[in-house]
């Protein structure tokens, strides 16, 4: 760049710099806020069609399909509730039913195992 | 339109009977707002129109829930959006750290291109300036230019005194002066 270039540029920026308010420092505090406002502020910004539009359609949309109510969770409770608890005691019974098999050793070490299982339950 | 507090009380009258040419036209009064205020907080600046729609819904729903006595329209639903938008990036800050969502990409809301490259230079950096404010700085600022809220409304929104709004705004535009000032000095 030759120092012709150099001089343009920096009289740009100065430009740039002079034409920015927000650089001004004489300028008081509502005029800064207008100036930011202003430069914060696109065309179009005042336009809420597609806002109000998008807004009312939601709404239609929620009186069309109505309120979900709050406790449908589940579909079958009652089903889901009597599958957990049948599964519950079938594992008991299985449980109960094989304690025989077990010699002392290996009872030992299921009764260990579920004295720690029942520890890290509790945390 | 310029819709008075008044007028705007008398609006979510309506609202609670369920008229919805008076929830269009609380959109009209407060929506640009709502929406500014939202571009400039949000982490991701393409979720102000969601966040906007979600305000006025909020509104819609809870309509019967604004005490008119307690304090104007404006501030009931800036501060539904503050709230939101707090929400909103909190919620994306951790999905961003879990790895649910990408970095957002750098958002390109320049002016346009007929504003030229001196508005977005200014625009960038202005927009960056504000961005390294305090929370509350920041909020309390942005509440005053976009939403053109008086110092008793911001303090009504952030749940604060005008005192310490006050304090707010003067910090805030002493710290853009100087950042402003100083990234615009000449090489």
């Amino acid at each position: 760049m030759t120092e012709e270039d150099d001089e343009k540029m920096i009289l740009k920026l100065a430009g740039d710099r002079i034409g920015d308010p927000l650089c001004d420092p004489g300028l008081d505090d509502d005029a800064f806020d207008r100036a930011l406002a202003a430069q914060l502020t696109r065309s179009g910004d005042h336009d809420v069609a597609l806002l109000s539009r998008s807004v009312l359609s939601a709404l239609s949309e929620d009186s069309a399909v109505g309120t979900m109510p709050q406790g449908e969770v589940l579909s079958e409770p009652l089903t889901w509730g009597a599958g957990f608890a049948g599964l519950l005691l079938l594992f008991a019974g299985i449980g109960y039913a094989a304690v025989p098999l077990f010699d002392g050793g290996t009872s030992q070490l299921m009764s260990d195992m579920s004295g720690l299982m029942s520890l890290l339950g509790g945390m | 339109m310029t819709t008075t507090p008044a007028e705007a009380k008398d609006l979510m009258a309506a609202l609670v009977a369920g008229d919805r040419r008076a929830l269009a036209q609380l959109i009209q009064a407060y929506g640009p707002g709502i929406r500014r205020y939202a571009a400039q907080v949000l982490t991701v600046t393409s979720e102000a129109e969601d966040v906007a729609q979600e305000v006025f819904l909020r509104a819609w729903r809870k309509a019967d829930s604004y005490d008119p006595d307690k304090g104007a329209v404006s501030t009931w639903l800036y501060r539904i959006a503050v709230n939101l938008c707090i929400d909103r990036n909190r919620r994306g800050g951790f999905r961003r750290f879990v790895g649910l969502e990408a970095m957002p990409e750098p958002e390109d809301d320049t002016p346009g291109a007929e504003d030229g490259l001196d508005a977005r230079q200014r625009l960038a950096r202005t927009r960056k300036a504000i961005a390294q404010l305090p929370e509350r700085q920041r909020r309390a600022i942005l509440l005053k230019i976009t939403g053109d809220l008086s110092t008793a409304e911001i303090a009504a929104t952030l749940g604060t005194s005008e005192g310490a709004v006050e304090q707010l705004l003067v910090r805030a535009r002493t710290a853009l002066r100087a950042t402003i000032d100083r990234e615009d000095e000449l090489p």
